[in-house]
């Protein structure tokens, strides 16, 4: 007994992995009802290499309680990327599960290009929550039109905390086109110190000053 | 070179914008006393990128939707040194804490699997076996496999040879390098064959999941200060298959800069006298 020598062929050579189950579209769409969480996890894995099943995940990613198998859906969902990821995510932004929301926050600050056009839409949102849950995504996302996005949301924004996580937004991604709006936001709010105090830091981050 | 560049100079409202953004990207946090360190790298990649100002150049970075330049920043702002018994305080948790663990739930049918990725030149895999050696007295009765893998095969091929300079060896006991180690002209240094042929050297993609399939059934996976090098997607599917690689039971430790509660909820966070490791559940246990 001791550490075990090299063996003339690698240990883990052999790439080819015995799999149990078929792995097409068809296939895996069933074993994603399946009882047996491995073999959830394994379809919900294997499902990234189809464009076509962000609905099916986004529809078993609400209801699935096993985290390892929620983690495999949301890995999938967020290599598939596409357009109809996104509209499958942003249903459950009104979801009362705040793990599942926070969840669908994180992947959607990963997708720039497919949540870009869904954004203004997401901030105009009735629900003073979906809007600050928007701002939480735009303040993760690699995109130029965030600035462009708070500026246009703090025009027209009436709630308090809704503006007031914009303004955080922009101490980080702000650039001095959204200088006067928040000039203009401070002189309306000069009885909100918190207020006064995040567009003070926004505008000193932005300006460097 | 820019004029701020040129002027050397970046603001403290420059430098909190900055510290806030990275720290939210990458968990990593710069006290004031790092100033100069970020400052003089911040400068740098402004002139390479001709950026005039911070703010311009905040603004490229920020927005990239490839996100290269923040990747280089992060390869600019982690200093990563591979040399032997590097971190030991994870090696003393090693032999302390994690592998009586998994002994106990052990199958016995077959070695303990240990999986250094990435092993670059090697020190960190010869280590473990150096420690197991030195440090682990059950090591008399378990048959240990070590497994050791990284993306670039030249530096395998280093790691195979098992040759050092002074400045890889330098926090080894003077007793243990005497004992495994040949000293050659050049203050190089050659560790034996006995334990070379002890570790097994391949290739692997960590975000690879057709090239990460075959590896199964670890125990204990050191994967220190390649994470933070990923970013969310990759990161993500490295961790599936770190996932994937380990027993139930089987424990991971990372970089000290690195914190798997960022990334997944799939581990449960184990704190140790030594260090942290992070655990993959056993049946029947929550993360």
């Amino acid at each position: 007994m001791a550490l075990r020598k090299r063996e003339p062929s690698s240990r883990v050579e052999d790439k080819s992995e015995r799999r149990d189950q078929a792995r097409s579209l068809d296939a895996l769409t069933k074993q994603l009802e399946q009882g047996d969480a491995t073999v959830r996890r394994w379809a919900a894995r294997d499902l990234a290499v189809y464009p076509t099943a962000a609905p099916l995940l986004c529809q078993h990613l609400e209801h699935e309680t096993d985290l390892s198998v929620r983690e495999a859906m949301l890995d999938s969902l967020m290599q598939l990327g596409n357009t109809a990821v996104v509209d499958g995510l942003l249903p459950m932004l009104r979801s009362a599960d705040v793990a599942l929301r926070n969840e669908i926050i994180e992947l959607l600050q990963n997708m720039p290009a497919a949540v870009a056009p869904r954004m203004r839409g997401l901030l105009a949102d009735q629900d003073e929550n979906i809007r600050i849950y928007a701002i939480d995504v735009a303040r993760a996302l690699a995109h130029p039109e965030v600035p462009e996005m708070m500026r246009d949301l703090l025009a027209r924004e009436s709630h308090i905390n809704v503006i007031g996580q914009a303004v955080e937004c922009l101490a980080e991604a702000g650039t001095p086109e959204v200088l006067p709006v928040l000039e203009e936001l401070k002189a309306n709010h000069s009885t909100e110190p918190f207020i006064v105090f995040a567009v003070d830091t926004a505008i000193s981050r932005i300006t460097g000053c | 070179m820019s004029e701020q560049a040129r002027q050397g100079s970046i603001s403290q409202a420059d430098f909190l914008r900055f510290r806030d953004f990275f720290y939210r990207k990458t968990g990593l946090y710069f006290e004031e006393g790092k100033r100069y360190f970020v400052d003089k790298r911040l400068l740098a990649r402004m002139a390479a990128n001709g950026h005039e100002t911070f703010r311009s150049y905040f603004a490229f970075m920020r927005f990239q939707a490839s996100q290269q330049e923040l990747q280089q920043l992060i390869n600019l702002l982690t200093v990563n040194e591979t040399y032997f018994f590097r971190e030991e305080y994870q090696f003393q948790c090693m032999v302390n804490s994690v592998l009586n663990e998994v002994l106990r739930h052990h199958p016995g049918n077959r070695p303990l699997r240990i999986w250094s990725m990435p092993c670059s030149s090697g020190e960190e895999p010869y280590s473990i076996a150096l420690y197991l050696l030195e440090y682990w007295p059950p090591i008399k009765n378990t048959d240990v496999e070590i497994i050791a893998s990284d993306i670039d095969s030249n530096i395998l091929n280093a790691a195979r040879r098992g040759l050092y300079s002074q400045r890889s060896v330098q926090h080894l006991p003077d007793r243990i390098r005497r004992n495994y180690f040949k000293s050659l002209p050049d203050q190089m240094f050659q560790l034996n064959d006995d334990l070379r042929e002890s570790v097994d050297f391949t290739k692997v993609n960590l975000t690879d999941p057709m090239d990460t399939r075959a590896y199964r059934n670890f125990d204990l996976i050191f994967c220190r200060n390649l994470l933070i090098y990923y970013d969310d997607t990759s990161r993500r599917l490295a961790v599936e298959a770190l996932f994937d690689a380990l027993d139930p039971g089987g424990f991971i430790f990372l970089g000290h800069s690195e914190s798997m509660s960022r990334i997944s909820s799939l581990f449960r966070v184990r704190k140790f006298s030594d260090a942290i490791a992070y655990q993959k559940p056993l049946a029947g246990q929550g993360a």
